[in-house]
């Protein structure tokens, strides 16, 4: 292996899982999904809020439409709040139940080596299902069932241009860009 | 970890996994993982709501002078009841094949050493370690092994045509021992 390579030697904290696990739900979860499940919370909370102010005829109607108003916002934040908080909870939990322990890599321009203490392997870009770059880290897919992720405050600003440019040139259509400026 | 712990107790080479067979482990792993996840469980379940809702027809009749409602619901059950029992397998399956068409790693031939305390998986491009502690649970069908659960390789498939009939019931023994409860042999 002549080529140029960039080594990426990190320990995992609770806040790249935490990252990676938000990341692959929003690479996971359809775009119209989320903005349905605005919708009907909005639509669920126009609807208790008339119901409270104009139809209600005795107080205990005006509770059930607020409850309604309640229930609305709670399905219209589910994805913005409630569930950025269940994720962090299930975080904390698993990192207080298993080790974190550090994750070497090293990119080439042509392949990527994972040096791992369970796994060894250098594997040819194009051999990767998707790399997705976020603002904060690299999910590299290399299939659906395999997902290892890089977070990028192990990079520097010089080794991110070089590996976009590997990955660009690699992968192609496979390798997206979410949130990056 | 000992000089002992290096030597594998059992090794295989020249072992693969194609997509049916792979998406076939998939369908059992899903349906294993507790019995309200089998096909037909789930169509039974649908099936008993079906007959509630029709037992309940008289009395509709009686106090609301209509059966629509319970016909609907009957005529609901029954169509999810034969989705579970046709369709769902046919999806999961699909799921599977996905999967295996998705990471290119499991279509490579390999080799596989089962150590006391782990296993190890090898092809031309990885090698995955997988402790024994870390292993959600195995199973042995008629026609492959399947371990699942691994931090780096959710499935592991070894199909049995490419063990001799030796080296089969020496890897189950071997399953049982490691695994104790967590090995079960389907049907």
């Amino acid at each position: 292996m002549e080529q140029k390579r960039v080594t990426v030697n990190y320990l995992i904290t609770k806040d790249d899982l935490y990252q990676f696990a938000l990341a692959a739900i929003k690479d996971r979860s359809d775009k119209a999904e989320r903005w349905c499940c605005r919708l009907a919370g909005l639509l669920t909370v126009v609807f208790g809020l008339v119901g409270a102010v104009f139809l209600a005829a005795a107080a205990y109607q005006r509770v059930v439409y607020l409850l309604i108003v309640f229930a609305g916002l709670a399905v219209g934040l589910y994805y913005d709040t409630l569930h950025p908080y269940l994720m962090r909870k299930q975080v904390n939990a698993y990192v207080n139940g298993a080790k974190c322990c550090s994750e070497l890599l090293f990119f080439y321009e042509t392949e990527m080596q994972f040096a791992l203490e369970n796994y060894k392997a250098v594997i040819p870009y194009r051999m990767l299902y998707q790399v997705v770059e976020t603002e904060r880290l690299y999910i590299i897919k290399i299939g659906l069932d395999q997902i290892k992720y890089v977070p990028k405050r192990a990079v520097t600003p010089e080794d991110c241009a070089f590996i976009n440019r590997c990955f660009k040139a690699q992968l192609k259509e496979k390798f997206k860009r979410e949130g990056v400026r | 970890m000992t000089e002992q712990d290096r030597i594998p107790a059992l090794s295989f080479d020249r072992l693969s996994a194609g997509r049916d067979s792979f998406s076939n482990a998939y369908l059992i792993a899903r349906s294993t993982v507790s019995p309200i996840h089998l096909p037909i469980i789930k169509a039974g379940i649908c099936l008993s709501l079906a007959i509630l809702s029709a037992s309940v027809l008289p009395l509709y009749i009686t106090f609301f002078s209509g059966f629509v409602m319970p016909v609907i619901a009957v005529s609901f059950f029954v169509l999810l009841s034969l989705f579970f029992a046709i369709v769902w397998p046919g999806i999961i399956k699909g799921r599977g094949a996905k999967i295996f068409d998705s990471n290119q790693m499991l279509s490579l031939p390999f080799s596989a050493s089962f150590f006391k305390s782990f296993f190890e998986i090898e092809n031309e491009k990885e090698t995955i370690r997988e402790y024994w502690t870390e292993i959600d649970r195995s199973l042995e069908t008629k026609n492959m092994f399947i371990i699942l659960g691994g931090r780096q390789r959710p499935l592991v498939l070894i199909e049995k045509k490419h063990l001799s009939d030796e080296q089969q019931n020496t890897l189950s023994s071997f399953l049982e021992k490691v695994l104790i409860f967590k090995h079960k042999k389907a049907k």
